[in-house]
């Protein structure tokens, strides 16, 4: 258990760079995820914090230590990799046995921790397997069980879940949550998966192009993102494109729509939306942002519904709701029927 | 598989199987036509065979060149296989994992002795010893050293070879998980690089010691006066005689690298390896 | 007392002296000995020697004999590859005519001291020179099946008869000695072979078989695919006696030696014990069982063999008259044309 020290973190190759200058600071037990885009420097900065890769500045600890100059075999990390990496010439015992062993620690005492991990992934009963004869899902939980054996002061997770099909997917990340918070142990995981993100992190990182975009719960993400990236990348959104002076109450969209917002805190050229916040009704509401629109898109995801309705003007706003939820208000999902559209003001988030 | 019942397709299957055998046949002909050899009566190597005989396996046992040739050549082989590995093992390691200037260059290096024609390697080896016995006054020819040392540079190739391409196939991420949980880079290499490649070196050893037992040149350069290899010592009977003794040798030099490998695929399962 | 010694005392050990002078026979008073490497062919060649030099002749001398087994062409390598070497690496050399002929015109042999080897002053003078000492020889003959060719052959002509055509082989790697073989009947000399390559040409029209080598021939001729061909008599001896078909008839052009010399490097560590070698070589022993297991001649004139194995392998008084020896200058000159045309124009 320790809290990790980042402090301008720079990777470069070649006039490539990778990780621009970041830092930040985890907290003891906190389940931290990096999340971004391929090639944002996420998997960088966990394997310069693993000891894999060499940065070319910055400085990493670990609780107290500085680990900057650390080999990675004397960090005291535990690693899950995203195809699981183990030993195939070992069994699931030895498997993760291997860090204890490395460790000196005497052999009852080995047994001991190496059934305790096994229990915690439930994978007790087999211990004498190989790695070759069990399922993707199993040698993933084996590698939980290997990096936590050893009672790492931090476990890194490489982007754990993608190897796994989508149900295989979600169970193992309830586990993963459950271990996490049952060990408390200070975990910081790559993804690329916003909803994975959202689901088990604390606290998601946002990263693009080397740097940090954003920090901050879910919900803050969620509901504050800092640019428009950040807007993109958590959740679906609607963007309209415009201009609000500081100070003001109402944007004036490109197309020529307004839409009212709270008060400016500044100039803005562009508002956020997001889908779940417009109401879809037959008749106008009372809202401040009330339009009429025509459905130009309806698919159908099982649980929603996906529509895109257009204003007159030509905005275009997605809409996430459900069959039901049309049925009570008796719309049709159908190409081409009438609605209308109304959201709050402080729904309208200024860029 | 649901195999098409046409004409043409069926000729189709007939005629790879047909290849295969033919081409399987071809391989083993040459040991067939030794074995039967070795036990013909005809006292020069010629057929129709006049009858049939163990007498040359007993005449084999007759050649003291032949048995001190079988001992030598084993042990040699023996020697320079577990040499060369001892040598090629961290130089796989390395020429793999590692990015350096001039590690392609090292690479045609070290496997230069594969197309440099054995005859040459044998004589300016020989060259190079005397030179350096010259110019240091160390007895470097005819030396035991030397020797081995020829034959370690004949299994180098073979080493680099099957070792780098078993390590290329070892996924890094292997070896950055053992260093992860607290293995130092020599942990890493005793507990899971080596025992990965195993396959690879097990095929390393065999190629090796084949290619030192059964080499001619070097031995017929490098080797101390009074010791002869097998090789040798068969060429240098045919040069008076060409009786099937020398078929009942070679027979007998097949059998024991049969038996050698019979009795490391018991510790080693030889068919998933090579 | 007086310190000197008394004329008793004196007699004793004058006599002593003499008398240990005297039971040392013919040895040199600092006998040889330590270790002598012969760099020789293997196989019967080195087995022989084993037996009648080193287990016999050898024992008990303080001599130690190695073998440095290789054929003559790792030998000649070596020998030019250690020159430099202040101890080379071997004390005797194996070597043909033809090697010994160029080791020493490059410099590399010791010019051999005869009181060291006494036995050399039996070698007859055709085979002397002073820096080899002749081992064994023979010649080249005619072989031939008798059950195809009736009337013994006398004259290499015999193999370009027309009822032969087609039955008659040479051989690939000996195509210095055939094409030597047929000048000589075509108004050629040992050195002068150009007249033989006409005639060669001549032997291609009638369909002469080409062998790849002396085995393949062996093989020919156990199989009757060849009747008749031109071989060194030794050879021709050791297949008859393997039960391959054939008599050894002399030519009349004369008997053209190979000889198999033995010679002492300059640089050889341990010149002393290889005289002692060269010296036992030629003793009655060791020649005699060359010629009864190999078929070569003995060099050493005072050896008598036994008349049926002498009918076969040495030769009577009349044809030594023609014993000859090949021209070393003229083949070191002109092998690599010969070489070429053979290649091009005889097989090709």
């Amino acid at each position: 258990m320790a809290t990790v020290t980042i402090e301008n973190l720079r990777k470069i190759y070649g006039d490539f760079v990778a990780v621009d200058n970041m830092s930040l600071e985890v907290k003891d037990g906190e389940f931290l995820i990096l999340l971004g885009p391929s090639g944002c420097g996420k998997t960088t900065t966990l394997r310069m914090l693993a000891g894999f890769v060499e940065q070319n500045n910055g400085r990493l600890a670990i609780g107290e230590r500085d680990v900057t100059a650390e080999p990675p075999y004397r960090r005291n990390i535990g690693l899950v990799f995203q195809n699981y990496a183990l030993f195939p010439h070992l069994t699931i015992f030895e498997n993760v046995a291997f860090g204890l062993r490395r460790r000196k620690l005497p052999e009852d005492e080995i047994k001991l921790r190496v059934r305790e991990a096994l229990e915690l992934v439930r994978l007790g009963h087999l211990e004498d397997r190989y790695p070759k004869q069990m399922s993707g899902g199993q040698q993933q939980r084996v590698a939980i069980a290997r990096a936590i054996a050893i009672r790492p002061d931090i476990l890194l997770l490489d982007e754990p879940l993608s190897n796994l099909d989508a149900k295989l997917r979600l169970q193992v990340r309830d586990e993963l949550r459950a271990l996490q918070k049952k060990l408390n142990i200070t975990t910081i995981m790559v993804t690329h998966d916003q909803d994975e993100a959202m689901y088990v992190g604390d606290r998601l990182v946002v990263m693009q192009e080397g740097k940090i975009q954003q920090i901050g719960t879910p919900i803050e993400l969620y509901n504050n993102p800092a640019n428009r990236f950040v807007a993109s990348f958590i959740g679906r959104t609607n963007f309209v494109e415009g201009e609000i002076a500081k100070g003001e109450t109402s944007f004036k969209a490109k197309s020529g729509t307004v839409i009212a917002t709270t008060a400016a805190a500044r100039a803005s050229n562009e508002i956020v939306v997001r889908p779940e916040m417009i109401e879809l009704s037959a008749q106008k509401t009372d809202e401040a942002n009330c339009f009429d629109a025509e459905i130009t898109s309806s698919v159908f995801l099982g649980g929603n519904i996906e529509i895109v309705a257009t204003l007159p003007m030509g905005d275009a706003f997605t809409v996430i709701t459900t069959v039901k939820h049309l049925k009570d208000r008796g719309l049709a999902a159908e190409i081409g029927s009438r609605l209308v559209l109304s959201f709050s003001p402080e729904s309208a988030v200024l860029m | 598989m649901v195999q098409g019942k046409t004409f043409a397709e069926r000729l189709g299957r007939f005629s790879v199987g047909f290849i295969n055998t033919v081409g399987l046949g071809i391989c083993i002909l040459p040991l067939i036509l030794i074995l039967w050899l070795s036990v013909i009566s005809n006292s020069v190597l010629s057929l129709p065979a006049e009858g049939y005989t163990l007498n040359w396996f007993a005449e084999v046992w007759r050649q003291p060149q032949f048995i001190g040739g079988f001992y030598l050549s084993t042990m040699v082989a023996v020697g320079a296989t577990i040499i060369g590995m001892i040598v090629t093992i961290p130089a796989a390691i390395v020429l793999v994992r590692k990015r350096f200037i001039g590690r392609t260059a090292i690479m045609q290096l070290l496997m230069s002795p594969l197309i440099v024609p054995a005859i040459v390697i044998g004589a300016s080896l020989y060259m190079t010893l005397v030179e350096l016995e010259v110019r240091t006054g160390i007895p470097a020819t005819g030396s035991l050293t030397g020797f081995i040392a020829g034959h370690v540079l004949l299994t180098i190739p073979w080493c680099i070879r099957l070792l780098t391409a078993n390590l290329a196939g070892l996924d890094e991420i292997v070896e950055e998980a053992a260093a992860s949980l607290g293995a130092s880079p020599l942990a890493v290499i005793s507990k899971v690089t080596l025992p990965l490649i195993r396959p690879g070196i097990v095929a390393a050893a065999i190629f090796s010691f084949v290619v030192s037992f059964g080499n001619l040149e070097v031995s017929m350069f490098l080797s101390t006066p009074g010791q002869l290899t097998l090789p040798v010592a068969i060429l240098q009977y045919l040069q008076w005689k060409i009786d099937p003794t020398i078929a009942a040798a070679s027979v007998m030099q097949v059998a024991i690298i049969g038996l050698a490998l019979v009795i490391t695929n018991r510790f080693v399962n030889l068919s998933k390896m090579v | 007392m007086t310190n000197s010694i008394n004329r008793r005392q004196f007699g004793l050990m004058a006599g002593a002296l003499v008398a240990s002078t005297a039971l040392s026979g013919t040895k040199a008073i600092a006998a040889p000995s330590g270790r002598v490497v012969v760099g020789t062919w293997g196989g019967d060649y080195q087995n022989l020697q084993q037996q009648f030099i080193v287990d016999t002749l050898m024992k008990g001398t303080g001599i130690d004999v190695v073998f440095d087994t290789a054929n003559d062409t790792v030998r000649k390598t070596k020998m030019l590859a250690e020159r430099r070497l202040p101890r080379g690496s071997m004390d005797i050399a194996c070597l043909t005519g033809q090697g010994a002929f160029e080791m020493n015109q490059n410099g590399l042999l010791e010019t051999l001291d005869e009181t060291k080897v006494l036995n050399m002053k039996y070698i007859p003078a055709a085979f002397r020179n002073n820096y080899s000492v002749p081992h064994i020889y023979t010649g080249r003959v005619i072989l031939y099946n008798p059950k195809f060719v009736k009337t013994p052959p006398t004259s290499y002509a015999d193999l370009w008869d027309p009822q032969y055509a087609g039955k008659i082989g040479v051989i690939d790697i000996q195509y210095q000695t055939t094409i030597e073989s047929a000048a000589m009947i075509s108004g050629g000399a040992l050195d002068n072979y150009e007249p033989g390559k006409q005639k060669m040409l001549e032997l291609k029209k009638q369909g002469v078989k080409i062998y790849p080598t002396n085995e393949a021939m062996a093989q020919a001729l156990k199989t009757e695919e060849c009747v008749m061909c031109i071989m060194w008599n030794a050879r021709g001896y050791m297949w008859k006696k393997a039960g391959i078909p054939v008599e050894i008839a002399v030519p009349k052009e004369g008997l053209v030696l190979y000889i198999s010399e033995m010679c002492v490097p300059k640089n050889a560590p341990n010149k002393d014990a290889a005289y002692a070698y060269l010296n036992a070589m030629m003793e009655k022993g060791p020649q005699t069982a060359f010629a009864e297991s190999m078929g070569y001649a003995p060099t050493n004139s005072t050896v008598k063999l036994a008349p049926d194995l002498a009918k076969l392998v040495d030769y009577t008084e009349e044809q030594r008259k023609g014993l000859m020896l090949q021209k070393m200058e003229y083949l070191a000159k002109t092998d690599a044309a010969l070489q070429d045309w053979w290649n091009k124009s005889f097989k090709g």
